[in-house]
């Protein structure tokens, strides 16, 4: 144990103080207590309600759309955690996307194995694309960063699309697909599995950001030597965030080729990257809850105007959002929400 | 005598053709407060970097603690027990006081996988153990009512005390200061001196680069001066502060 046997005696040093009485912390962890029933019970109530939302009687198409949220919002809640919590700004999310879409293929289709086992795999393998790309990128940041992390999509749709057992070009159609024995062709499986993920990576990310790891985490984010000089290893929690995120958006692309029913080398594509950085910036990089909104409410209006003459202006769309997003709400959905939020709550501590 | 707890023997650092560090030995004992002063330029914030990992050493040893860690990367020296301040800020500026101090817990909290992915009764009983030390940092550096303000919000000379609550936070062995005082008002001042005597007292060990020359002669019971590069004296502040030498470097010739 290397801590001084002596630490200053906090009550000498507070003249003015009652002396000799061992005074709890005055405040709390958090700057406004938000109550219990708040912090738990909302979570608890909308993951129910996200359970059962498909017994309320909805049809097929709208099946699809759950399903199709679930997905992208998952892989939104990666890039949350790789660009917002840990700082590292990636355009590689449509690379993890895409190796889980081909790995889920060749693991469960071709070689028939069930979901139950593959998915965990596809999880790994998504891991160690991320820390591949976190070898690659470990000197960069910033803008360099981005453009290499771009790089592995690329390499990803340049390699798929030349080898002839994984659909070249024209890629692969119709699976067979199992999950626990069930037809992975059903969009309510799909959605509650991609729900499933979605829940526990995001308990992770709430746990995280209140404990040791997240800490790590945000010191490297906000100050790399500030971090070591406390005894961070930025380095090992770039790695972390790398294989994470790596591995749920891996999950997410296996769950698409399941949706999709067809797989070709444009899951690798930038206008994915683009959909989840809209997304993430959208809802406010820091903020889970204003990440999830905004991938309802984006992946929402794809499917609305989808048909309509507007559907072939979604990019411009989305720009558009991005950019009156930096202009009236740097912090996104989530940071409306919060402060909003805590104006409330300000206003009923003051009555 | 015992061994020092920082021994540093011969450091040397090159940048292209100037040595900005040349051969400098200098021990810090278990307990002490020593002084690292000497005019601008003359390597005091170089010479500290290679002694924290947070630049190269071109040549000589340092052992902290009995073991030799030349060489060794600051996060690894941190989890050794050397903590330390910036003489440019460098704070988590998104964040909180409180943010900022807790992550100086960092190598304290004992609760690993899963305990800080799913958040254990055990994770929270180790957090609370931690927010009351930040706490008592808090209070003891006059930040308690600022504990949930952004670092950004808040004056310089605060800005300072709040990086010292932070490496307080990781327990260190050695207190590593670069010109805590600088840019202070003198309330501030006053209130680092009184900081820096009560960690003196409760036998911290501390080496602190300081231009003010009160405080150094106020609190440090050795001193080390740099001058171009190389030790020009080491003692008591009292001796050191009469050497001709000295009153040379910080004065020039014709002064002497």
């Amino acid at each position: 144990m290397s801590t001084p046997s002596t630490t200053p005696a906090t009550p000498d040093t507070r003249p003015d103080g009652p002396p000799d009485d061992p005074q709890p912390p005055s405040f709390t962890a958090e700057r406004h207590v938000t109550p219990q029933w708040v912090r738990w019970g909302v979570p608890v109530v909308l993951g129910i309600v996200a359970v059962l939302l498909p017994f309320v009687g909805i049809d097929s198409a709208q099946q699809f759309l759950l399903a199709y949220m679930a997905i992208i919002a998952l892989l939104a809640v990666s890039l949350h955690f790789l660009m917002g919590i840990a700082g590292l700004f990636s355009l590689g999310q449509a690379g993890f996307f895409g190796v889980g879409a081909y790995v889920g293929v060749v693991l469960m289709d071709k070689l028939g194995w069930d979901g139950a086992i593959a998915l965990p795999l596809v999880a790994v393998a998504g891991a160690l694309v991320g820390l591949l790309m976190a070898v690659a990128t470990l000197r960069a940041s910033d803008l360099y960063l981005a453009l290499t992390t771009l790089a592995f999509g690329f390499v990803g749709e340049n390699v798929v699309r030349n080898i002839d057992y994984l659909g070249g070009a024209q890629g692969l159609a119709g699976f067979d697909l199992h999950f626990f024995g069930l037809t992975l062709d059903d969009p309510l499986l799909i959605y509650w599995i991609g729900l499933g993920c979605v829940i526990v990576f995001g308990i992770m990310i709430t746990s995280m950001r209140r404990s040791r790891l997240g800490r790590a985490l945000m010191a490297g984010r906000e100050g790399p030597i500030a971090a070591r000089s406390i005894g961070v290893d930025t380095g090992r929690y770039r790695f972390l965030a790398f294989g994470l995120s790596g591995a749920f958006a891996a999950i997410a692309g296996s769950l698409y080729t399941a949706y999709a029913y067809v797989l070709d080398p444009s899951v690798f594509g930038l206008t994915l990257t683009t959909t989840v950085l809209t997304i993430a910036i959208v809802g406010g990089l820091r903020s889970l809850p204003g990440v999830l909104v905004a991938a309802i409410a984006l992946t929402w209006f794809r499917s609305a105007v989808d048909g309509e003459a507007i559907s072939e202006y979604v990019l411009l769309v989305y720009a558009a959002l991005v950019v009156v997003t930096l202009l009236f709400l740097p912090q996104g959905i989530g940071g409306a929400m919060s402060s909003a939020w805590r104006r409330l709550s300000d206003r009923k501590g003051r009555s | 005598m015992t061994e020092p707890l920082l021994r540093a023997q011969g450091l040397t650092r090159r940048f292209g053709g100037l040595v900005a560090v040349d051969s400098v030995s200098i021990d810090v004992a278990e307990g002490e407060v020593h002084g690292l002063i000497g005019p601008n330029g003359a390597g005091k914030t170089t010479l500290v970097n290679m002694l924290t990992g947070v630049d190269r050493i071109d040549d000589g040893t340092v052992s902290f603690a009995g073991e030799e860690t030349t060489g060794l990367p600051s996060h690894k020296l941190a989890s050794r027990g050397i903590a330390r301040s910036f003489q440019t800020s460098q704070l988590f500026e998104d964040e909180d006081v409180l943010a900022n101090v807790m992550a100086g817990r960092h190598r304290h909290l004992r609760y690993r996988f899963p305990h800080d992915v799913f958040y254990t009764p055990r994770t929270s009983r180790e957090e609370k153990a931690s927010l009351v030390r930040c706490a008592e940092l808090l209070e003891m550096l006059k930040l308690a009512d600022v504990a949930h303000r952004h670092v950004g919000e808040l004056s310089y000379g605060r800005r300072r005390l709040v990086e010292i609550a932070r490496a307080l936070a990781t327990e260190p062995r050695l207190l590593v200061l670069d010109e805590p005082a600088a840019g202070l008002s003198g309330a501030d001042v006053d209130l680092l001196e009184a900081v820096l005597r009560d960690l003196s007292a409760a036998a911290y060990t501390i080496l602190i680069i300081e231009h003010n020359i009160g405080l150094v002669m106020g609190i440090c019971d050795r001193v080390t001066v740099l001058a171009e590069g190389a030790v020009l004296a080491q003692g008591p502040p009292a001796e050191v502060r009469v050497m001709p030498e000295v009153i040379t470097a910080y004065l020039g010739r014709s002064a002497a």
